[in-house]
């Protein structure tokens, strides 16, 4: 390689940032408690200031609102996005990215109702230089159509192609500035707490959710509006290789991770599980207490009569424990099949629940917090095809 | 990336030419470069190439022989030093050329020569420098310690089993932070390996890896432990030192610290050195496909010619040019009237966001600048000296063209929809806006303003004004029209700020 092939080319979208924006967003940085994730926020912080410098150059009449970004509330893992930043009405989504053919989105930010984005702005961070260019935008309802052609990852990411994004950020002021969000519609965000039913209601209220297509990765209309998130099956012989040290370490506490571990205890234990299984999982918040609820379904060919599994795993998100007193019912034509409850504290515990029916069957489960409130899911069905 | 004439000429004589191991490119007071010819070096590698079996062309093994004498204590101080010269003389060749090379490729338009260059990377007089190894210590701490040139930094940390001298000179060179500095300050990025690392995440690595240079997974694997490792360290010591502009080579005990941790993972023990030259090896390999992907000039370039107006090819999704033609003279038959009155207000808030942004004397500049452009249609290289700015670069930045075009028509565009957009629809769609945006984008490109059907007024104007486009006339037009209030606005605002 000669000297001239060592200048990379920018383009006029590039902003330059000042030397206060890089040491603040340094400062942020070093506030977050895990080093491996310090690099992450301060890149997320250098996005977001440059992409908040070139919007008020070129076009100061777009409002850009910042109070709920995700950067300035962290969750438990830093996300490698800079997600919920609002201008004009649209969510946008940051992804904070160095020239490459493919941009990484992290799957809730593609799934979570309260995560995605009408806009994903890919920006380059050239940090030695404190510039960032804006690379180009991707619509969220683009993405939707194209999304059945991408494999999530076992890290929890999808890897969309950068051709897929327009590469003129000219186009997203255009959008920001002269259309309205209800150009994309989103998928419908729930409002917390879920909507509550008291069990004196019917327990079947219609239509369901059709856990059958999650074997084929896919989500029904109802699913997605609950915000369930599919989990990638996972990786091939997991439980077998699972005692030798060649396994790839799984970050304990990502979804994925924390449901593989759980269901190679669950088998060891002596559970019954199918081996052509789906999952999905769905965090939320009932009564200010952060829950994290597992799923995983299949058929049991196996049986004289065909038959199917739903399994709940009920746990506690990242951080913090389930509430004592908690209890977790399902009920198949309003009889209760199982109910599990919390008698005593303990860090760590999840409350897990399995019930086997025939293929018309369905289940309808209910969580109820030790005041009394309680939240019914949409009954569970198995229809695969 | 070379171009050709340096590939056929100059790289082809260096190689075979031993003579570059006693003529030193050396930079005099004057600026200029001549070439000194040193007869002591001349007569110590003559005798050196006397050695039996040796190619005079074999660079990697005469380069090997000469550190060999440098660092061989058992050598007359004397013949080390020559040995020495002799590869400064070879080093001062090889940053001449990366001088060269830079303003060639990029010195027209960004407005340097190698003589803003050279004076940076070239500093070697070809005297004999006080040592300051072994035997010598009292001398060192006695005086102040020598000003050490590029060319004598380069040998000191150089391996010959672990790159050639080309290889690391470059290394050095584009390293170098006050070159760095000054490439940058004329619009030209060059990042350091260890910002390209930095920049990297391992699973991105994995994919660069095997499915751009094709390496097996097991190399992979090892680079993303190096990577991984190497994170681990410098990115946090990064931050937590505060450190902020052009990235420093890791530190001694940094690459002790990374090998520490590699070892926690594999038995392979590396030496730090052995360990700086896999990561600069895996940032070149992480550079190569950047600018794989990357490559291409900067596309504001092609508008910084009035007679070019090529951004109408580079617009997306364009049907075929006859029902494009219709369809455009129908949407300005149609809107004639408010097309003209969104352009005067969008330009109006475009060139008026601007002056409001831009700091004094930027904003006269401006102005200037852009009456220069689109009233007389002089291509920015011409501008730069008229407005008192070096390069036509700095011209580019200034009137950031694209951008303003893409803003006004964004005004127009907002403007325009509700007239042209159904108005029952309750939003507009995006694709529509997009398509929208285009049409007014081909309607200003046009050279020909019959469309508009603009009065005889044309006819007396200049001839390059004539074969300007409709933008340009009307942006002409309207600094005709309001550019004595603009620039009375400028004043007001300097002398508010001022007081």
């Amino acid at each position: 390689m000669d000297i001239v092939s060592n200048i990379e080319f920018q383009s006029e979208n590039l902003v330059q940032l000042s030397s206060k924006q890089v040491d603040e967003a340094m400062t942020l940085a070093r506030s977050r408690a895990h080093a491996a994730q310090q690099w992450q926020t301060y890149l997320n912080v250098l996005a977001l200031y440059g992409f908040e410098r070139w919007l008020s150059q070129r076009d100061p009449e777009i409002d850009l609102h910042c109070d709920r970004c995700s950067v300035f509330h962290p969750l438990e893992a830093e996300l490698a996005v800079v997600s919920n930043l609002e201008a004009n009405g649209f969510r946008l989504c940051l992804i904070p990215t160095s020239p490459n053919e493919v941009i990484d989105l992290p799957q809730v930010v593609v799934e979570q109702a309260d995560q995605v984005a009408h806009f994903y702005v890919a920006i380059t961070i050239y940090e030695e230089q404190a510039q960032v260019e804006i690379d180009g935008y991707l619509r969220y309802d683009q993405l939707a159509a194209q999304r059945s052609s991408l494999q999530l990852a076992e890290d929890g990411v999808y890897a969309v192609p950068f051709t897929w994004f327009d590469p003129d950020p000219d186009h997203l002021l255009l959008c920001l500035r002269c259309s309205d969000p209800a150009a994309i519609p989103l998928p419908m965000n729930q409002p917390e707490p879920l909507g509550l039913q008291p069990l004196t209601q019917p327990l079947m209220p219609q239509p369901l959710i059709n856990v059958g297509l999650w074997l084929h990765q896919q989500l029904d209309a109802l699913a997605a509006e609950w915000s369930w998130i599919l989990l990638p099956p996972p990786p091939l012989g997991l439980e077998m290789r699972s005692s030798l040290t060649l396994e790839r370490p799984q970050e304990p506490r990502m979804p994925a991770g924390e449901l593989y571990g759980l269901l190679r205890e669950l088998e060891r234990s002596g559970l019954r599980l199918p081996t052509q299984r789906a999952s999905g999982y769905r965090d939320w918040q009932l009564a200010n207490i952060p829950l994290r609820l597992f799923i995983v379904t299949g058929a049991l060919p196996d049986a004289a009569e065909p038959e199917w599994m739903l399994l709940l795993i009920l746990g506690a998100q990242p951080g913090t424990d389930l509430p004592t007193g908690l209890s977790l019912r399902i009920c198949s034509d309003a009889t209760v099949l199982v109910e599990r409850s919390l008698d005593s504290p303990a860090a760590g515990d999840y409350l897990i629940a399995q019930v086997v029916g025939s293929l018309a069957e369905q289940f309808v489960a209910t969580l109820t917090l030790p005041d009394g409130q309680s939240v019914t899911f949409p009954p569970f069905a198995f229809q695969p095809q | 990336m070379v171009p050709e004439r340096l590939k056929g000429r100059d790289k082809s004589i260096i190689m075979s030419n031993p003579s570059q191991y006693w003529n030193l490119v050396k930079l005099h007071a004057s600026g200029q470069v001549r070439l000194e010819e040193l007869p002591s070096a001349r007569a110590f590698l003559q005798q050196v190439l006397t050695a039996p079996a040796l190619d005079p062309t074999d660079h990697p093994t005469i380069q090997r022989l000469l550190v060999q004498h440098l660092r061989d204590p058992a050598i007359a101080v004397s013949d080390r030093a020559l040995a020495e010269l002799c590869l400064r003389c070879f080093i001062s060749h090889q940053i001449e050329q990366s001088c060269i090379q830079l303003e060639m490729q990029f010195g027209g338009y960004y407005g340097f020569t190698r003589q803003d260059l050279l004076p940076f990377v070239l500093d070697d007089d070809g005297r004999s420098i006080r040592r300051q190894e072994t035997g010598d210590h009292t001398a060192a701490t006695a005086s102040p310690p020598a000003y050490i040139p590029l060319s004598i930094q380069i040998l000191q940390k150089f391996d010959p089993t672990l790159a050639s001298l080309t290889t690391w000179t470059l290394r050095l060179v584009k390293q170098h932070r006050e070159l760095n500095a000054f490439l940058l300050q004329q619009g030209l990025c060059m990042l350091s390996d260890w910002a390209i690392l930095n920049d990297t995440q391992p699973k991105q690595l994995h994919r660069i890896l095997t499915q751009f240079h094709h390496l097996s997974e097991v190399e992979a694997q090892q680079a993303s432990l190096l990577l991984q490792s190497y994170h681990a360290v410098y990115r946090r010591d990064r931050l937590l030192q505060g450190q902020k502009g052009p990235c420093t080579e890791p530190s001694a005990s940094q690459l002790l610290e990374i090998t520490q941790m590699m070892q926690q993972q594999t038995p392979q023990v590396l030496l730090p050195s052995v360990l700086l030259a896999r990561l600069h090896v895996l940032a070149d390999r992480l550079r190569q496909y950047r600018i794989a992907i990357k490559r291409g000039i900067p596309s504001g370039r092609s508008l910084d010619d009035p007679g070019q107006e090529s951004l109408r090819e580079q617009l997306p999704g364009q049907p075929a040019e006859a029902s494009e033609e219709d369809g455009q003279v129908r949407f300005l038959q149609t809107y004639r009237q408010q097309f003209l009155e969104c352009l005067e207000q969008a330009l109006e808030q475009g060139i008026g966001d601007r002056l409001k942004r831009l700091k004094s004397p930027k904003d006269k500049t401006f102005l200037t600048a852009m009456r220069l452009f689109h009233c007389k249609g002089l291509p920015m290289a011409d501008i730069a000296p008229a407005v008192g700015l070096k390069a036509q670069y700095q011209v580019s930045r200034l009137l950031d063209l694209k951008a303003f075009r893409a803003d006004v028509r964004r005004c127009m565009v907002q403007a325009l929809h509700s007239q042209v957009v159904a108005q029952a629809q309750a939003y507009v769609e995006m694709d529509q806006l997009i398509r929208l945006d285009a049409q007014i984008e081909a309607a200003l490109a046009e050279q020909v303003d019959t469309l508009l059907q603009e009065d005889a007024a044309i006819a007396k104007t200049p001839k390059s004004y004539q074969i300007a486009s409709v933008f340009a006339r009307r942006v002409c037009q309207y600094l005709d029209q309001h550019g004595d209030r603009l620039l009375t606005e400028v004043n007001h605002k300097q002398s508010t700020t001022n007081a």
